[in-house]
């Protein structure tokens, strides 16, 4: 473009001087202009594309699986048979399954995920702040299948000392590890929360004489409660969507247990399981992977809808 | 007038900065005592070293001392959160709390063991009418801080300060996020406390230092320059400095 | 006269307990994060380090532990990371630009916004799924490199999209105007001015997804990344396996050796990992120094 405009100055100086030997305009770069804008565009389609193809595939596969199995006994059934005759494709084992990981995984990493973020925003001096933030990322920065590992070699065991009625397989292991995977998306997302609350109501409320724990507990948590909450709530759709850990550690047994020593399997699971045989397309098996898919996907979208919910609609004004 | 606080030959330092410097200074009780200078002065500083705010602040150094009442401040018999029960402080922004109105005022007296709800009641009441502002708001106490104007919302503040029962009230430059108006209710408010209470305010504005203290203590660079009665700290000044700022050739 | 006299120091005593308690606990909750840092890389070094010899990077995978490798496994994330880094930075990166510097604040706008957030919270089966359909079926790719390759694309656009615009969004608006001012278009302004600012900010977003896409396992299970590969993957359409998958494979045999295995699979796996991230972390510091 440089030298283009260069030529153009050098022709109005031999021509003789008029107006309109200045050009306005440069035929390349508009073309540039006019075509970036589109391409961007259609990168950014991209992610549009991506939903539509999750939606539509879940959508007319699960549609195809609802026409063998009907969509009651799908999602009241509770016996979860694909493979063995008398096949049975009841969903509650799975969900109840899932359940139950997930509850272990919040009620592990809901109270350690909040107290490190109090600690973190309201108590440690900035040098340990400094040191501890990058090791808690370092958590969340494991792959699952490591932790899937961890859950094996050391939980289990520990687990099994305990309870000598404990399997190799159990819930429980798989629970407590999703809840550490899980711990440093609560405590950071609540850390967040937590210093967006302003200096000046920290500062009214010691000029009052509180003490800190008071400060953190009486100010700082009601008043960061929504990104508290939504971090929760974001906590325990990650840990329903998680897969090699329940995979690894938790079993493959379709289970409605209450007994968190059981071997169970979540629906996750349940999906690795049949894709890892060969299960020819078309067949009932292929296509509850697909309505079991169709059930985690609704869920943990609707669970993130509500996070983003709660976020927004109770931020509080300061 | 005698001398509620003695500040005695008083060094603060943050870190390496030395932000304070040789401060030594008496403020009379139940008076207004005003703090002038301009930006990065010292005055805030001092002002926050009368609650120990300044604790809070990493690297924080005090050399010398403060006495209340007698009290050595920064000595082992002085709880820090009793220090500030008995010396309240107004923020220059109004920072309610987001709760209610009510709640908000209850705040202190319930940290400090208050919590019979007609005792409470009796406190949220007064604390409101010495504030000026229970008429205003003695229909809806149980709605949200935030609901209120700015200015309704300092005194609200006040309200909050004064429900603890202190002796001493702060005030750091408190009306400076203020309009005029609410600017006014709240100088007139301070003049009514002043009977109760010992006032010790940071001001931008020398006019209202001129206004409505009755003691005037002017900083530069982190030492008090000069400090006299009102009055004559405006009309007759005796640095050259002090006369320099007041007739506004700096700061 | 003590103005302090009144003072119930009992029940300040009592509260200040409370909160010498209260920070112990929350200490102590702290620090549970870091043990189990601690525990799991120990757990895992004490298990893998006698396997992690020459073999394991040199040998294919066999039916013996003893001289099992995975070579082919290693060769595999490699090859899917330079499929995706090149496809995912043009996606995302161009993704980013448009929403941050093209976009009008208009409805639309704010669906893929409010999209590429909701996606990032899909679980990564999900896009296991979407891959088996779509890549693996529908467009016939069969369990190959590059079906496996797009499906993790797909599963990191979202988080490279949304690191690029926070780059992007951090180049102060002075320096678009100053483009502006000397008669440069908007095409000029982004590429000239915009992006050589942005860019360091960019890859370090860029180069942090690579990391999770490259420890991801069950998006590569669904389209059947092969357990047992032992030759190199020559073109686009050749099945393959990555690090992970040969990792779970090893787990799922029941005998010592192979967890052993899986212990030292998983030790290359975080040493990439760490390898990454630490670049990453270089290069943001120096982005940070520039800027």
């Amino acid at each position: 473009m440089q030298s283009e405009a260069l030529q153009s100055n050098d022709n109005a100086k031999n021509a003789p001087v008029k107006v309109d030997a200045y050009k306005f305009k440069n035929e390349r770069v508009s073309i540039m202009n006019k075509v970036m804008p589109i391409l961007l565009f259609l990168c950014a389609s991209v992610s549009i594309m991506t939903t539509i193809g999750i939606v539509v595939t879940l959508l007319t596969e699960t549609y195809q699986f609802f026409k063998t199995i009907p969509i009651l006994d799908f999602l009241f059934g509770t016996k979860w048979s694909p493979l063995i005759p008398p096949k049975s494709f009841g969903v509650l084992p799975l969900l109840s399954g899932t359940l139950m990981i997930t509850v272990i995984a919040c009620l592990v990493a809901v109270p350690i995920g909040l107290a490190s973020a109090i600690y973190l925003s309201e108590y440690a001096p900035k040098k340990v702040r400094k040191v501890i933030k990058p090791i808690l990322e370092v958590l969340a920065g494991i792959p699952t299948i490591v932790y899937g590992y961890f859950a094996l070699s050391f939980i289990t065991p520990i687990i099994q000392s305990i309870f000598p009625s404990a399997g190799i397989f159990n819930a429980l292991s798989a629970g407590i590890v999703v809840g550490i995977m899980i711990i440093p998306m609560v405590s950071s997302l609540s850390e967040d929360a937590m210093s967006s609350v302003p200096r000046s109501l920290r500062d009214g409320a010691y000029a009052l004489g509180a003490t800190r724990f008071e400060v953190a507990l009486k100010i700082v948590v009601p008043a960061a409660l929504s990104g508290i909450v939504a971090s929760a709530v974001l906590a325990f759709s990650r840990a329903i969507g998680e897969t090699m850990i329940v995979t690894l550690a938790a079993g493959s047994t379709p289970n409605m247990t209450a007994n968190p020593l059981d071997s169970i399997q979540t629906m996750t699971a349940y999906i690795v399981q049949v894709s890892l045989g060969d299960t020819p397309h078309g067949t009932v098996e292929y296509g509850s992977i697909f309505a079991v898919g169709m059930t985690l996907f609704v869920i943990t979208f609707l669970l993130n809808i509500l996070a983003q919910y709660v976020a927004r609609r109770f931020r509080e004004e300061y | 007038m005698e001398a509620l606080i003695n500040i005695n030959k008083l060094n603060l330092f943050y870190g390496t900065f030395h932000a304070l410097k040789n401060v030594s200074l008496t403020i009379p009780e139940k008076a207004i005592t005003a703090f002038i200078g301009p930006s990065g002065c010292g005055k805030s500083t001092l002002l926050r070293t009368l609650n120990r705010m300044n604790d809070m602040i990493p690297g924080t150094r005090i050399e010398g001392g403060i006495a209340i009442g007698g009290t050595e401040i920064y000595s082992n018999e002085v709880d820090v959160e009793t220090l500030r029960k008995k010396v309240g402080m107004v923020f220059q922004q109004p920072n309610p709390f987001p709760k209610s109105i009510y709640d908000n005022v209850a705040y202190g007296p319930r940290l400090h063991g208050v919590t019979s709800k007609k005792a409470l009641d009796e406190i949220v009441e007064t604390s409101l009418k010495s504030a000026a502002l229970w008429d205003e708001v003695k229909d809806h106490l149980k709605r949200s801080a935030f609901g209120i104007s700015g200015g309704q919302q300092q005194r609200l503040c006040i309200a909050r300060a004064l429900a603890v029962n202190p002796d001493i009230l702060l005030m750091d430059e408190a009306t400076s996020a203020l309009d005029p108006i609410s600017t006014l209710k709240i100088e007139e408010l301070a003049q009514e406390l002043k009977d109760k209470y010992t006032i010790v305010m940071v001001t931008h504005n020398m006019h209202q230092a001129a206004r409505v203290s009755n003691q005037t203590v002017f900083f530069l660079n982190g030492e008090v320059i000069e400090y006299s009665d009102t009055e004559k700290l405006f009309s007759n000044p005796t640095d050259q400095r002090t006369e320099d700022y007041i007739s506004g050739r700096f700061g | 006269m003590n103005i302090f006299h009144d003072a119930n120091r009992k029940q300040i005593a009592g509260r200040r307990r409370t909160d010498w308690l209260l920070h112990i606990l929350f200490v102590t909750a702290t620090s549970i994060g870091v043990i189990a840092l601690c525990a799991l890389l120990i757990d895992i070094l004490l298990d893998g380090v006698t396997r992690l010899q020459p073999d394991l990077f040199t040998n294919f995978p066999s039916r013996k532990a003893d001289g099992s490798g995975m070579k082919s496994a290693l060769v595999g994330t490699i090859y899917m990371l330079l499929i995706m880094a090149p496809v995912s930075f043009i996606f995302g990166v161009g993704a980013a630009i448009y929403l941050e510097e093209y976009a009008g604040k208009n409805r639309f706008t704010r669906i893929i916004q409010l999209n590429i957030s909701t996606l990032a919270g899909v679980p990564s089966i999900v896009y296991g799924i979407l891959g088996l359909a779509l890549f693996v079926r529908l467009l016939a790719l069969d369990k190959s490199l590059i079906a496996g390759a797009l499906t993790m694309t797909l599963l990191v656009l979202p988080i490279i999209i949304v690191s690029a615009q926070e780059a992007i969004r951090s180049v102060p608006k002075s320096r678009r105007d100053a483009s502006f001012a000397l008669g440069a278009t908007k095409w000029q302004t982004v590429s000239r001015s915009v992006m050589p600012s942005a860019i360091p900010g960019i890859l370090t977003g860029v180069i942090l997804a690579m990391s999770r896409a490259i420890g991801e396992t069950a998006p590569l299970v669904m389209i059947g990344a092969l357990t047992y590969v032992a030759y190199l993957p020559e073109g686009l359409k050749d099945s393959f396996t990555v690090v992970p998958i040969q990792v779970y494979n090893w787990l799922s045999k029941p005998q010592v050796e192979f967890q052993e295995l899986a212990a030292s699979g998983i030790i290359v796996l975080l040493a990439l990992l760490l390898l990454m991230n630490f670049s990453a972390i270089l290069l943001r510091n120096k982005y940070q120094k520039n800027v």
